[in-house]
């Protein structure tokens, strides 16, 4: 019979059972891949509660952790989750909130991308842990990051401090057999007890608790080690590992049939014990750890005249992920011996015939038709600034030039207007543009800017799994909401021209663009069309597919202009276009078309 | 818990049910008491890219199966059978569905040459139109679990039919049902 508390789960659900079996009061987050499955499970159960915790999609992770914060005060259980560049937005509340500390359990789910597999940069957020004096526990795989949640909770009561969960993408998007324990922790009644020397951060305070903050480091340290493990063996090779990278360090040593002692770290600050205990019984250690060298650097430190290979040797690659391959390598280089398993020629001759897949926008994304427009109307002349979303991958089609982080591109608009005499076009989606961009949009607005902002308004936060937000009025838990008015809110803010189009209707959509290129100051333009993929789920997609007629046979050598719309949907034989079963029928090729060779099937 | 331990590669396009098909297989393996552990990767888009899933049953390893170490890979579309073949070990089995899905640029290389490099490096490879045969069970959406199907024949589980069955949707269960068996039956002609 199978456990009934056995389940096969993502290990970003098995953190979400983590944290409800721990009684929370409250989650806040905002998406980010690979986090964003944490909030959304934890809204499906809440329904099964007598008294459900709150649950938020936040506005930004400086929201949610503020908010996680003011229920901690209140002495009841919170966390927050967010991806690790949601990290930077939050570090504010962060670094004071490790000086007040809390009451109730505050855990900070923050998940890294090693590899960028969905991300614009690869930071270690285990040095932000370090840099905010806070706890970080490093799971290696989902039950263990179920574990660690629930630990977390506990850990950050003991010491009245954040603590850090931190799984990475193969954590977090590992799907496994977990073991639950079933047991829910009921939710405290919520107390907050004034207190002014503790929560109210003014220069006397706050040194008083940065001298608590640095008392309870080495108690820290002296706890989390019982989390490590310190396998000896008698070798005079030894590895230190954390993470996922750990499960690979065993499989490799295994692999290799490599006798090696290992210390296993799961959770900093570390304590130099364990570490000392490891340099004591070898002659060489090489660090295997993901990211920056966190560990290694530590290691370092206390090394005397052991070796110690890892990231600062060129032994472990600094950037990317790891895998079984790379830690294969690693191990073969530091004790010399061969590593990963070597690829047949005729396989690699073979995977370079391959066609790639690039991503690119759905067939009928409306983000497509919009980019089409402002091509057309502001040219490749313009200077076109991008924000994170799915219409990065405008860059295919030439109308997305920069991409730094989120709310980055109205700010950085600005900057460029300032700066030279080009045409200034921002792109922003609707919920990026609430996460960050409203304060870029004030300032704009505020310090004379001359650019128009695009807004491609596709009613949810698309790239992340389709979550809701603030202008979508409905909650994380599914309930109607007061919807934040889009238009009400930019026209308060003082901006000279807003215009409110749907992108399939191009003739509309460029005609705004126009009136808002010719005016002065900030002109806003809100391309208006639900997500493809939302459009689907909601079966609210009744347009029918389109087909192309003979009359493309006569042009076809010397057109293909439905071609500058890279639309999935659209491939070419030797004669004609050909028009894919993908279609959804959003019109667009037909209105670009010169020769009305596409028309309704 | 079972010590049987079996690496699998499942790839293919998105919306061709990869995932899906990798998320049955697990449930299997939890229900017959198997540790399993599995990792999909996919990019940026919703459709049409790579879809990249490795799945271990009775391993307490990492999600990450290495280079030339899986004992079956599942290539829903033949042009990523290939890209992942270097996963699969010289004396496992290739399962490669042979109807591609063409891709945005049109030089698509021929199919036979697909499955002869991987008959050069693998021990078994199972090449057929499991696309057409997925139109034979009654829905083109069918092809993930007649794959699976096949796949069933080397695997160490006896309830994966049972969990298609549970988590397929009701009006397409007989389609489904039809499908894995005749995946099944292909290791009979």
């Amino acid at each position: 019979m199978q456990h009934r508390n056995r389940k096969y789960l993502l290990g970003n659900e098995a953190i979400a059972y983590g944290i409800l079996e721990s009684g929370v009061s409250l989650v806040s987050g905002y998406p980010g891949t690979p986090s964003s499955e944490i909030i959304p499970f934890i809204a499906q159960q809440v329904e099964r509660y007598e008294r459900p915790p709150h649950v938020e999609w936040s506005v930004n992770e400086k929201v949610a952790l503020e908010v996680a914060a003011g229920a901690s005060y209140c002495d009841v259980r919170a966390a927050a989750v967010m991806k690790h560049v949601g990290l930077n937005v939050a570090a504010d509340p962060l670094m004071t909130l490790a000086y007040t500390g809390v009451k109730g359990g505050l855990v900070i789910v923050v998940a890294d991308d090693p590899g960028c597999f969905s991300s614009q940069n690869e930071q270690d957020s285990r040095r932000y842990a370090q840099f905010a004096k806070i706890p970080c526990l490093d799971p290696s795989t989902p039950q263990e990051a179920y574990e660690f949640a629930k630990y977390a909770f506990a850990l950050s009561e003991l010491f009245e401090i954040p603590v850090m969960l931190r799984p990475t993408t193969r954590v977090s998007h590992a799907r496994a057999s977990v073991t639950l324990s079933g047991n829910y922790s009921d939710q405290r009644s919520a107390h907050f007890e004034k207190d002014p020397k503790r929560w109210v951060m003014v220069p006397t305070h706050a040194r008083q608790r940065h001298a608590e903050l640095n008392r309870i480091q080495p108690l820290l340290r002296d706890e989390l080690a019982s989390l490590n493990s310190l396998t000896l063996k008698r070798s005079h090779f030894g590895v230190v590992t954390a993470g996922v990278a750990a499960k690979y360090v065993e499989e490799a040593l295994k692999k290799l049939r490599l006798d090696a002692s290992v210390l296993r770290i799961a959770a900093y600050p570390i304590n130099n014990d364990q570490i000392a205990t490891l340099l004591s019984n070898s002659r060489q250690l090489l660090v295997v750890e993901e990211l920056e060298p966190v560990i290694e650097e530590q290691v370092n430190a206390v090394a005397g005249t052991v070796e110690v290979c890892g990231k600062l040797t060129e032994h472990v690659q600094r950037e990317g992920e790891l895998t079984v391959d790379t830690v294969l390598n690693s191990i073969g280089q530091a004790v010399g011996r061969f590593g990963a398993a070597d690829v047949p020629a005729v396989l690699i001759a073979a995977e370079h015939t391959l066609p790639p897949r690039p991503p690119v926008l759905c067939a009928g994304c409306p983000h497509r038709a919009t980019f089409y427009s402002l091509k057309k109307v502001f040219t490749k002349e313009a200077i076109y600034v991008g924000d994170i979303g799915c219409y990065t991958l405008g860059v295919g089609q030439g109308t997305i030039d920069t991409t730094l982080c989120m709310g980055a591109s109205i700010s950085m608009g600005s900057g460029f207007s300032a700066a030279c005499d080009q045409e200034i076009v921002s792109v922003i989606g609707d919920s990026t543009f609430i996460h960050t961009g409203v304060p870029g949009l004030i300032n704009a607005v505020y310090n004379g800017a001359r650019l128009t902002l695009v807004i491609m308004d596709n009613g949810t936060t698309a790239m992340t799994g389709h979550q809701p937000h603030p202008c979508t009025g409905v909650t994380a838990t599914g309930t109607c909401t007061v919807p934040t008015p889009m238009e009400d809110l930019i026209k308060a803010i003082g901006v000279q021209g807003l215009y409110v189009v749907d992108p399939y209707n191009l003739f509309e959509t460029e005609d705004a663009l126009m009136k808002a290129k010719n005016s002065e100051g900030v002109q806003v333009v809100i391309a208006r069309r639900p997500c493809i993929i939302s459009a689907k789920k909601a079966g609210t997609l009744a347009k029918a597919k389109k087909r192309v007629t003979a009359t493309c046979q006569n042009y076809f050598a010397s057109c293909k202009l439905c071609s500058t719309l890279f639309c999935p949907a659209i491939s070419y034989s030797e004669t004609s276009v050909l028009i894919a079963e993908d279609c959804v029928g959003c019109g667009v090729c037909e209105q670009i078309c010169e020769f009305d060779a596409i028309e309704t099937a | 818990m079972k010590t049987t331990k079996f690496d699998c590669i499942i790839v293919g396009v998105g919306g061709q049910g990869s995932i899906f098909a990798s998320r049955v297989l697990g449930e299997a393996a939890v229900r017959e008491e198997y540790d399993v552990i599995s990792a999909e990767t996919h990019g940026m888009a919703q459709r049409g890219g790579t879809v990249e899933v490795h799945i271990r049953i009775g391993s307490s390893f990492g999600p990450l199966i290495p280079l030339r170490s899986a004992d079956a890979l599942v290539g829903i579309e033949p042009a990523e059978c290939l890209r992942f073949a270097r996963y699969l070990s010289p004396k496992g089995t290739a399962i490669i569905n042979t109807t591609p899905v063409p891709a945005a640029s049109l030089d698509y290389p021929a199919v036979e040459n697909l499955v002869k490099a991987l008959t050069d490096t693998c021990e078994r490879v199972i090449a057929y139109d499991a696309a057409r045969l997925a139109l034979v069970a009654g829905h083109p959406q069918t092809l993930n679990v007649v794959m699976l199907g096949t796949l069933s024949r080397l695997l160490p589980l006896t309830a994966l039919e049972d969990v298609v069955a549970e988590h397929v949707p009701k009006k397409a269960l007989d389609a489904n049902i039809r499908g894995f068996k005749l995946g099944q039956r292909i290791f009979d002609v």
